[in-house]
């Protein structure tokens, strides 16, 4: 008999860190964002021309968490014990990360869509709390790979939002930074496999 | 490559360009709309690999769709 070979895949990894960028632009479908060339800090960055509205949301105070969570209904039979089926109830992506730069107006105006209204005028920058209307923006993180790291591996969601309002944490002892998570959204008139988001990498 | 906005298509149709924009994000199948509850903010990502670049484009530089432009007449 013959062996199969074995791999441990150790180079086909991301190496961080990832950058969040939001206002990019929507990807038409089975397109995938555009990455331009390395800028100065050695990162790959959106298109400039494709996304003309996007902006990075700078540092975090420890890196950031991208994930694709899937619940699904089990279906059980008295007769046997284990799950015998089951139905995908929900799937949800988000980006979780503290950042620091919440005295920066895109910033700040990003973690309070939905209740937050940016205003600035001679001495001031601020946001009042109160009610406004949801404004989602198209959000990747972008990382390069392991393997090679003039590629990148991107976690995109097409309609995103900040959830759970703004908390920042003030002390002396720690580097102060809200704790955020974006949520992605379906956008409903897409094919029903690419209505999320998308994780892709360059090959 | 294209970023299409309501604004940037605004010196080419006025008051239509919204209803132009939706037109490219229904060709194109990005499936945001310009204004309500579909609304995503940063524009559609128009390249030539996106499906009906051909119709986008000629909606982008300020044309009328040609759509089925092979279809002949009475068939």
């Amino acid at each position: 008999m013959a062996g199969t070979a074995n791999t441990f895949r150790v180079s086909s990894r991301i190496l961080g860190p990832g950058i969040i960028w939001a206002g990019l632009a929507i990807p038409s479908a089975s397109a995938r964002l555009t990455i331009a060339s390395v800028d100065s800090d050695g990162l790959y960055t959106p298109d400039a021309t494709e996304n003309p509205s996007a902006y990075a949301l700078g540092a975090t105070k420890d890196g950031s968490v991208a994930s694709v969570k899937s619940t699904a209904q089990d279906y059980f039979v008295d007769e046997i014990l284990a799950p015998v089926d089951r139905k995908l109830q929900v799937v949800e992506m988000s980006i979780k990360a503290s950042l620091i730069g919440i005295a920066d107006d895109k910033v700040a105006t990003l973690l309070t869509r939905g209740f937050g209204t940016y205003a600035t005028s001679s001495g001031y920058k601020q946001t009042t709390i109160g009610y406004t209307s949801d404004t989602f923006t198209s959000m990747a993180i972008i990382a390069p790979l392991r393997e090679d790291s003039t590629k990148v591996y991107v976690f995109h969601m097409y309609k995103a939002i900040a959830e759970g309002g703004l908390e920042v944490q003030f002390n002396h002892k720690e580097m102060a930074a809200a704790p955020t998570v974006f949520k992605g959204y379906a956008i409903t008139t897409r094919a029903l496999t690419d209505q999320i988001g998308n994780a892709w990498w360059q090959i | 490559m294209y970023n299409v906005t309501v604004e940037s298509l605004q010196a080419t149709y006025g008051a239509k360009a919204a209803e132009k924009f939706n037109e490219i994000s229904a060709l194109t199948g990005a499936g945001v709309t310009a204004t309500g509850f579909g609304a995503v903010e940063g524009g559609i990502a128009v390249t030539k690999d996106t499906p009906n670049f051909a119709e986008a484009e000629k909606i982008i530089k300020g044309g009328t769709a040609v759509v089925n432009s092979n279809k002949k007449e009475g068939n």
